[in-house]
């Protein structure tokens, strides 16, 4: 595939995937603005780097997006449990951390699929 | 006083800039790369990346330095523990570099090393966010190793669940290389029509695909396949296209397996003296690129033409050359039992012409 192409194609991707994004960092796993913001820069560094791994050159942009929505998941998760030492004092939080990040991120997906 | 750790924000590089920066990487020699991994931004996840794609390419014509270079990298990320890029990232090229020193070991028949290498990647892969796919990549060349070793029914139990999970996971390059390892094994179980209609079908899907990597393979082996059957014209027709193929990709184990092929159509043909210049060609190329399993069998392969052509003590000289490789490589057992009758025929100066086509089967010019 024409790499110009690939990059825009991953553009057009991470574009639309981050409202949804932003919302669950900021809503579901609580970040605040600024670390929603540096989330999403790191994110959409690692989502360029991540679509030109082995392999995944014929990957749908489906799959693409559900392995960004994981990786969000993930990393948010990631964070607020290095931030709150794994004790949150917030519920709603604990609960949200308690999920798998696949299992959110399907969900996001779905949200996703449904919205455009 | 308590305070959080911050990293000092360090300005990404674009991947032509990673790209740069892998090449400089390689260019500089092994023992001086560590100490100037700043300045070559060793840790940057763009020049890995860039890395990992020049040592893949590189793994054919140049294995045994694509294994010092995945070794170096390797260890760099490992030790002591480098945080690299997001997520990940680490644990990937981890893997990823573990895979290549594999693969590169498989092909430089140090098997042993190629598995330990492979158990390496597989530990890494599990902490990936796309486990299935790297995983799936793992067993491939688990499974490619295996034919090497001659396990045929295994190989064709697992080959269509591969396929299945690469076509699950959208890997259709990877799901059409399966399909090498199938029409390997029906070379190597002696099925050469069914393995033509294999490598045939391949290579109407490499060229759908534009993967002239997979379609120099298919080519090669065609080469070989009508070379068996004494098809000279369409043996001489997929090696023409091949070569075309392989000297763009400037791939001189491809051109080595063509000439190899080559040798095979002129021994079929009944030409001895030629099929053994085109057999030497090929050496000349695996000893310079340390393919000792292939050097190995195409003497082998020149000791049973040397003995049609009356020359038994060249055919002698020949075998005891191949020796102490054929010793160094991990034989599989049913392959011993060939290389001691040989031996033995060579003390007692009759070679045992059953015992040399039995291990030169050990070997196979499989791509």
């Amino acid at each position: 595939m024409n790499r110009q192409i690939r990059n825009d194609q991953v553009d057009d991707l991470y574009d639309r995937a981050l409202p949804v994004i932003h919302t669950a960092l900021e809503n579901h796993y609580r970040l605040s603005e600024q670390e929603a913001r540096e989330a999403e820069q790191n994110l959409s560094m690692w989502f360029h780097r991540f679509v030109r791994r082995t392999g995944l050159s014929h990957t749908s942009a489906r799959s693409l997006t559900l392995s960004l929505l994981v990786a969000a998941c993930q990393y948010a998760r990631s964070f607020q449990i290095w931030k709150h030492e794994n004790r949150p004092t917030d519920e709603a939080l604990a609960r949200a951390l308690a999920r798998e990040p696949g299992d959110v991120a399907s969900e996001l997906a779905e949200r996703l699929e449904e919205s455009s | 006083m308590a305070g959080r750790v911050l990293r000092f924000p360090v300005k990404p590089i674009s991947s032509e800039e990673g790209m740069a920066s892998a090449r400089r990487a390689l260019a500089t020699p092994i023992e001086a790369r560590a100490s100037r991994s700043s300045e070559l931004r060793l840790e940057e996840p763009e020049t890995l990346l860039g890395a990992c794609g020049l040592l893949k390419n590189q793994l054919e014509s140049s294995p045994d330095e694509v294994l010092r270079n995945a070794e170096f990298f390797y260890r760099f990320l490992e030790q002591p523990r480098r945080s690299v890029g997001v997520l990940d990232e680490r644990e990937f090229f981890l893997g990823e570099t573990a895979l290549i020193g594999g693969t590169a070991c498989r092909l430089l028949s140090r098997r042993e090393e190629a598995r330990r290498w492979f158990d390496r990647a597989e530990a890494w892969f599990r902490h990936t966010l796309n486990s299935a796919a790297d995983w799936s990549r793992l067993s491939y060349q688990r499974l490619a190793l295996r034919v090497e070793e001659r396990e045929f029914d295994e190989v064709l139990e697992l080959v269509p669940l591969l396929i299945e999970s690469f076509e699950k996971l959208e890997m259709r390059d990877e799901a059409l290389k399966c399909r090498f390892l199938e029409g390997i094994v029906l070379m190597e179980a002696n099925q050469p029509t069914r393995a033509i209609e294999t490598f045939r079908r391949i290579r109407a899907g490499a060229r759908a695909m534009g993967n002239d990597q997979l379609l120099g393979t298919a080519l090669t082996n065609l080469v070989q396949l009508h070379a068996g059957l004494g098809e000279a014209e369409e043996a001489l027709d997929a090696s023409r296209h091949a070569l075309l193929v392989w000297r763009r990709l400037e791939n001189r184990v491809g051109v080595a397996k063509v000439h190899w092929g080559i040798g095979d159509l002129l021994r079929v043909k009944g030409q001895p003296s030629s099929a053994i210049e085109a057999y030497r060609s090929a050496q000349r190329e695996f000893t310079e690129i340390g393919m000792r399993g292939d050097v190995t069998a195409l003497q082998l392969v020149v000791a049973d033409l040397l003995l049609d052509l009356g020359e038994d003590e060249a055919a002698r000289r020949e075998i005891v050359m191949a020796l102490p490789a054929i010793d160094e490589i991990q034989m599989v057992p049913e392959g011993m039992a060939a290389l001691a009758l040989l031996r033995e025929s060579i003390r007692g100066r009759r070679i045992d012409r059953n015992a040399l086509r039995e291990l030169h089967g050990y070997f196979g010019p499989t791509s």
